[in-house]
């Protein structure tokens, strides 16, 4: 199913305007899912994706350093979140999957806040904070 | 939810951009296929001038538009939507696009729209990607088709060279790459090529104008294009280029460019290297731009085509892309597929034993 997936997207990636970056199922693996909560050590900001470096303690002690992988920061910096709004020590869990060549990278398709809120999340329409400015918000007159 | 988050840490009020100004809607400005600039607002406005006396077209300009490339075929026919159609459409991207979904890129925001169908998931095969909190809010007008020219709205078809270029792309990157040669030129950092249609993904331009060039600058991957304006010839057929050869002139308040000389490697909207690009550009309204762009490209499509995005003005700046310094994707996607490789090696190894 995966495979006919894959090829019908290869057909219609062929056929339109170039959207996005790059294909994350060519970086990394949809049978290696990750489940990892741990703090974050560093926002990298740039393009062509942002990269939130953690900390996984594991049950023995020891510590993996892990990179998840964003999409491009310029839309985040656009809605006013800059590499200064997830600061250093946030404890952060991550559910995504694991790179292709089994290091400690993954796409962080969830980000979650140890309360349950979501990290990237929240919005009216299609993806603008609640801040008034957005028309087709809910009760904005 | 997240706005709570996002005052938490205290940088919402300062840094908050528009990103869509919030103009009047398109009604009524969606041309006749193959017209030109027929709109109502081009007739009742005159641009502002520059200190040249050029029509001014300085500015940053958006293509947020959740119009897709090609008319769907349930839309078969059907060319402009009612006010209350579009409205209904952007309710209901409001309400299937929370910022929970995955990343809907490209066509697919106005697709699932249509379809209604909830839970958006990636076509990533089977990994995603990040949540649509990254993208841009699509902006949605009564159009079906960014496409105006074939009319119904719908590229036209492939040549047998156009078919075979597209299936041996599809092959290419349908399978574990042996080199970087084997990725899109986006995946690069190469270039996202142009024209570019593409909406939603850092789709902005910044045009300036002085007296004998325009240069537009595009987000992705800081691409410039330089165009003269004083009607020298094209450089020699044997000067190949990634954004091809521009020279741009003035009709009325229009500024055509035409564009010939792109590389065998360049990206022209799915074409090649001889096709010829006619692109214009008017401005209608203080906050409109109309791009139009003829593809005419015989090696690819069996007649030429023609598209139009309704730009709006931002007051947002132009980030620097940076991609290729950051671009660690790119090496995961070639890692992956060595690391592939080995293990299909040793499983091989194994079983021989």
């Amino acid at each position: 199913m995966r495979k006919l997936a894959f090829v019908a997207v290869g057909l219609l990636l062929a056929a339109r305007p170039l959207v996005a970056h790059h294909a994350f199922s060519a970086e990394f693996d949809a049978n290696k899912p990750i489940q990892l909560t741990g703090t974050v050590t560093k926002m990298e900001w740039i393009n062509p994706h942002a990269w939130i470096h953690i900390d996984v303690k594991k049950p023995d002690g020891t510590v993996e350093k892990w990179m998840i992988e964003g999409g491009t920061p310029n839309t985040l910096l656009r809605r006013g979140f800059t590499k200064n709004s997830l600061t250093v020590g946030t404890e952060i869990k991550v559910d995504g999957y694991q790179a292709k060549d089994g290091s400690m990278r993954g796409n962080g398709r969830d980000l979650t806040l140890p309360d349950g809120r979501k990290l990237f999340m929240g919005s009216s329409g299609t993806g603008a904070p609640r801040d008034g400015k957005d028309a087709t918000e809910p009760g904005k007159k | 939810m997240s706005h709570r988050f996002l005052a938490s840490y205290g940088l919402l009020a300062a840094l908050l951009a528009v990103v869509l100004l919030a103009v009047a809607p398109l009604a009524g400005q969606a041309p006749p296929a193959g017209a030109r600039n027929t709109s109502g607002s081009a007739k009742n406005w005159t641009p502002p001038r520059t200190v040249d006396g050029q029509p001014d077209i300085q500015g940053v300009w958006a293509n947020n538009v959740a119009t897709p490339l090609e008319r769907p075929q349930a839309l078969a026919g059907k060319q402009v939507l009612s006010d209350a159609e579009v409205a209904a459409l952007q309710e209901t991207a409001r309400q299937l696009f929370d910022g929970e979904t995955d990343a809907a890129f490209g066509d697919s925001v106005f697709e699932t729209v249509l379809q209604k169908a909830k839970g958006f998931t990636s076509r990533d095969a089977g990994t995603g990607n990040y949540n649509h909190f990254w993208l841009v809010e699509r902006n949605f007008d009564n159009r079906t088709s960014l496409v105006t020219d074939p009319p119904d709205g719908r590229l036209p078809q492939l040549t047998p060279e156009g078919q075979k270029k597209r299936e041996a792309a599809r092959i290419r990157r349908g399978r574990p790459a042996i080199g970087p040669e084997d990725r899109g030129l986006g995946e690069r950092c190469i270039s996202f090529g142009s024209p570019r249609l593409g909406a939603g993904y850092n789709s902005y331009y910044h045009i300036l104008q002085s007296a004998g060039y325009v240069a537009i600058v595009m987000e992705t991957i800081h691409d410039a294009r330089i165009i003269p304006l004083d009607g020298r010839p094209h450089v020699g057929k044997n000067i190949r280029q990634w954004l091809g050869d521009s020279r741009g002139h003035w009709e009325g308040n229009t500024l055509v460019v035409d564009t010939i000389n792109y590389s065998s490697k360049s990206d022209v909207a799915g074409g090649g290297e001889n096709a010829h690009v006619t692109e214009r550009f008017t401005r209608i309204s203080a906050d409109t731009l109309q791009y139009e762009v003829t593809v005419n490209d015989p090696a690819t499509w069996t007649k030429p085509w023609t598209a139009m995005v309704p730009m709006r003005r931002s007051q947002d700046k132009v980030f620097e892309f940076a991609c290729h310094e950051g671009n660690a994707g790119l090496h995961g996607i070639l890692a992956g597929a060595r690391a592939q490789e080995k293990a299909a090696e040793e499983a091989a190894k194994k079983s021989s034993r």
